[in-house]
């Protein structure tokens, strides 16, 4: 019956039902009717425990911080001082955008700030470029996604407590795959411009002369002073990542007060879109919550435990049904309660066929990361156009199915290749 | 399949089964989770199958652990264990039946003094609604793990501290600044420095977080002057009224011996593992200090202080408070008796 | 729409007292989640309004016009009914939290702010997000005629 719940939603989805509603309308159906009345109670607890997520309060700071950035036209400098640096280079604005995803990682560990804040800097300036607009589009959503393994990572830290491995550990493993990742998705990007080159522009040669490549620095400095603001106050221990968003917006608000482009419109458009990026996305994990809920209280655990049992016990079946479970699970319930239901059931049973604990862990939040991206449902595509609402699903679709394959294969190098996520984790942790 | 079989109306059927919804505030890693999860086994075996229950994690349900009574008051659970500091400022006596700053430090003497206290305790759970059974799970005396070290009162001035409930006051008191963080938070906050330490639960669970990689320095109880939080009763079982009324004595009875058994076994559990993850934190490089003895009055003096403003905060409270006067001298504790019954007499 | 300026300072606040001050004031963590809260839970019903809460229109866009417009009320209908029972779960727990004039407590007696209001908030967003729905209804079924 749980996995008649995903049809159902899925159902609803497609006919073009808001997906938060639909996920709190599936949860209160399948509660009614197998939990009783009493089932409803955790739909509301569902808004409810999303007002009370510390965590993201980075949300709206980090958007808006964004948000601000572009509308006060100070990212469209930033990024064209880039264009003009590196404009020989096809393709060279998705990579940055690349970049700064795999840096936000640094900063956050909140996938819709960082899906949403690249959509809001980056993309109306790739597309005012000649960018192609799938290329823009996947590029960004794939680099939003880097933050879930680039530490901090809360997954992380709650499949560390879950599973009983060191978290310090588990961030090392997560560079690891985050650096894998943010690699294949440059190299893709650059050979992909490099062959269609109609698609992507550069800078001809004599277009820029080395004199205003120089004086486009200026532009450089106060963008880079609010990034290595913000890290600075994580690494220096005066702010913990949550706060740092925090730091972070009012930095970018006195550089744009001090370089003079904020009026009254900048301030209210960008507020603006906070607001609803911000209710979009939570309105989703609220109703994510509510029905990863009443999954787990109609029996959706113990299905997958007799389904596990059901399995002969080889090496390779159990991890491919273990990653595609996830995998599966990761399409419609968000992935803490994943990590929750989960660890506990697929844990012991990876690990006791040989597989390194800390190894799997990685593998594990890895999987998650794809789910974002699958359609069709995939919370880090709904991010996307929640921030940038011209570009309709069906291009969204298309734009992420090769960045979804680069995961995959990411992931198949992390498997074949165990060595690279245990070499980060030797090198980078000390004791324990 | 899932979902819950509702009892049929024939309460005379022997082979009635029942299904219930155990509602925990612990993660699956945790040792309380296992020993929640052992008392559902117990209940299993000894109801031969006729009461199965599931347990779930913090928050698998979607509510928040402090939203654990009001689930079950209106049986969106039909029980839960609770840690009743969750309830800490709503009610003094949640607050005194949680952790506090005492002499206890085994779960015999904890044991003791909820027996002595348990009508209080009883009928604050049933103010919110549930039906109180008893302690299941036995919490060992918290440890407070700095990155620098702490080897006397005087050396917390000053230091940002993660803490919650009565360890926030003890520590705020003491001159140190608590602050609160999320819990994911916490590692690389003590890595970095944004805090100079936290007291989170015991050498088990400390480690478990990872703790160990990031803080060298861990200030540990003595036993019988215990900093802010002593031994204490990690949680207690508590039912759903109606779900209780309907079930049929013998039941009820299998209910209440294996909550019993449960706590006998977990307190051995939690006191094992306590002592084995004690000896990995050392292994980890880890300094182990406890106060100089010179700091004990100031300890007791401070945890008075406390003991009276909750006294005042309702009839209940002071009664709790009264009481305790006399356990404390039973079990041995002169000195923490003495102090509280003359700063009882004189607040 | 203010509460994220807001948010800002707080954060910065609680930040800079720390560092600078050494004095953690746990006054703010609690204002700037309330802040969050209130601005994602209340924003709500004006994003259903500006048509933000995400949907995915791949076969809607395909359809027949008639057909659209059917779906059009069935999926507002949707945010209606869950609105509606949101409310009617919601009400009761906030109306018990009230009574019991429910406070935080997490940090024990230093700071135990009440949340019964907060509560409340919660209920209030369903509502007005249930209420948002009926003009979209009937402007949907106006169309429709
Ligand atoms: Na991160
Ligand atoms: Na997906």
């Amino acid at each position: 019956m749980p996995f008649v719940m995903f049809l159902f939603l899925f159902g609803l989805i497609l006919l073009n039902v808001p997906v938060a509603f639909a996920l709190f309308f599936t949860s209160m159906v399948f509660g009614l009717i197998f939990w009783g009345w009493n089932g409803l109670y955790v739909t509301f607890q569902g808004v409810w425990s999303l007002m009370n997520n510390w965590a993201l309060v980075a949300l709206p700071l980090f958007v808006f911080m964004s948000a601000l950035l572009e509308k006060s036209g100070v990212a469209d400098e930033l990024f064209t001082t880039f264009y003009k640096l590196l404009g020989r280079i096809r393709g060279s604005l998705a990579v940055i955008a690349i970049i700064l995803g795999y840096t936000i990682g640094a900063m956050s560990g909140v996938i819709a700030a960082a899906i949403a804040s690249l959509a809001l800097i980056i993309y109306p300036l790739m597309v005012r470029h000649g960018y192609d607009k799938k290329l823009a589009i996947g590029s960004i959503l794939a680099a939003g996604t880097l933050p879930q393994v680039v530490p901090p990572s809360f997954n992380m830290i709650v499949y560390g407590s879950v599973a009983g491995v060191s978290v310090g550990k588990l961030f090392a493993g997560g560079l690891g795959v985050g650096t894998v990742m943010a690699l294949v998705f440059s190299i893709y990007v650059l050979v992909w411009s490099h062959l269609n080159k109609d698609k992507v522009p550069v800078f001809a040669e004599e277009e820029i002369t080395l004199k205003e490549k120089i004086i486009s620095l200026k532009y450089l400095i106060g963008p880079l002073a609010i990034i290595l603001g913000v890290l600075g106050s994580i690494f220096t221990g005066i702010a913990t990542p949550t706060e740092a968003s925090g730091v972070g917006a009012f930095l970018s608000l006195i550089y744009v007060t001090v370089r003079r482009k904020l009026n009254r419109k900048v301030m209210e458009d960008s507020l603006l879109v906070t607001l609803k990026v911000t209710s979009m996305a939570c309105w989703i994990m609220a109703g994510g919550s509510a029905f990863s809920s009443v999954f787990s209280g109609i029996g959706g655990k113990r299905l997958v435990v007799d389904l596990l049992m059901s399995l002969p016990a080889a090496k390779v079946t159990v991890l491919i049904f273990s990653l595609a479970l996830i995998f599966f699970l990761g399409m419609f319930v968000d992935p803490v309660s994943i990590i929750m239901i989960m660890t506990p059931i697929l844990t012991p049973a990876v690990t006791n066929l040989g597989y390194d604990p800390l190894w799997w862990g990685v593998a594990f939040t890895s999987m998650l990361l794809v789910s974002y991206l699958t359609p069709p449902v995939g919370l880090g595509l709904y991010y996307f156009k929640g921030a940038i609402d011209e570009v309709s699903m069906d291009e969204i679709y298309q734009a992420v199915l090769p960045f979804i394959v680069l995961q995959v294969i990411a992931i198949v190098i992390i498997i074949l290749k165990p060595e690279i996520v245990l070499w980060f984790i030797k090198t980078l942790s000390r004791g324990g | 399949i899932g979902g819950q079989t509702q009892p049929s109306e024939t309460q005379t059927a022997p082979t009635e089964t029942y299904e219930f919804k155990m509602a925990t505030f612990y993660l699956a890693g945790d040792p309380g989770f296992e020993i929640a999860q052992h008392f559902a086994d117990t209940v299993e075996k000894m109801s031969n199958g006729r009461i199965k229950i599931e347990v779930y994690q913090a928050g698998e349900l979607g509510f928040p652990v402090t939203e654990i009574v009001d689930s079950t008051a209106n049986g969106v659970v039909d029980m839960a264990i609770f840690y009743s500091s969750y309830l800490a400022s709503q009610d003094p006596i949640m607050a005194l039946s949680g952790g506090k700053p005492g002499p206890l430090s085994n779960p015999y003497e904890v044991f003791f003094q909820v027996k002595g206290v348990e009508d209080l305790i009883k009928a604050t759970f049933e103010k919110f609604g549930v039906v109180y059974i008893g302690p299941m799970i036995y919490g060992e005396p918290e440890i407070l793990v700095t990155t620098t070290p702490i080897n006397k009162l005087d050396d917390l001035n000053g230091k940002i501290l993660r803490s919650s409930g009565m360890a926030a006051v003890f520590y705020n008191t003491l001159g140190a600044q608590a602050m609160m963080m999320a819990s994911g938070e916490l590692y690389q906050a003590l890595q970095l420095g944004t805090i100079d330490g936290l007291e989170w639960t015991d050498y088990t669970a400390d480690y478990k977080m990872g703790f160990h990689e990031v803080a060298k320095y861990v200030l540990e109880p003595t036993p019988g002057v215990n900093l802010h939080s002593e031994a204490t009763i990690h949680a207690y079982l508590i039912i759903n009224p109606a779900v209780w009324e309907k079930l049929p004595e013998d039941l009820k009875e299998i209910i209440r011996a294996a909550n019993m058994e449960t706590y006998l076994w977990g307190s051995h559990y939690v006191n094992s593992l306590n002592r084995e993850y004690r000896t990995k934190w050392v292994e980890a490089g880890a300094t182990i200090t406890r106060l100089p003895p010179e700091d004990n009055a100031k300890v007791i003096e401070t945890a008075m202080g406390l003991y009276v403003e909750y006294a005042k905060k309702s009839p209940e409270a002071r009664e709790y408070v009264t009481r305790l006067v006399e356990i404390w001298r039973e079990l041995g504790h002169e000195d923490w008796a003495n102090a509280l019954d003359a700063a009882l007499k004189q607040g | 729409m203010y509460s994220t300026l807001i948010i800002t300072l707080v954060v910065v606040y609680e930040v800079g007292t720390r560092y600078f001050l050494h004095r953690a004031d746990s006054r703010a963590i609690f204002v700037s989640v309330w802040l969050y809260g209130m601005l994602f839970a209340l924003g709500g019903a004006y994003t259903l309004r500006e048509g933000g809460h995400v949907s995915v229109d791949i076969i809607y866009r395909k359809v027949p016009e008639t057909l659209r417009k059917i779906l059009d009320i069935v999926d507002i209908g949707i945010v209606f009914i869950s609105g509606v029972i949101l409310v009617l779960v919601g009400a009761p727990i906030a109306w018990r939290s009230f009574m019991i004039r429910e406070v935080d407590s997490s940090l024990g007696i230093v700071f135990a702010p009440p949340i019964w209001w907060y509560k409340w908030v919660a209920v209030i967003s369903v509502v007005l997000i249930t209420l948002q729905t009926i003009p979209m209804m009937l402007e949907k079924i106006k169309q429709w005629r």
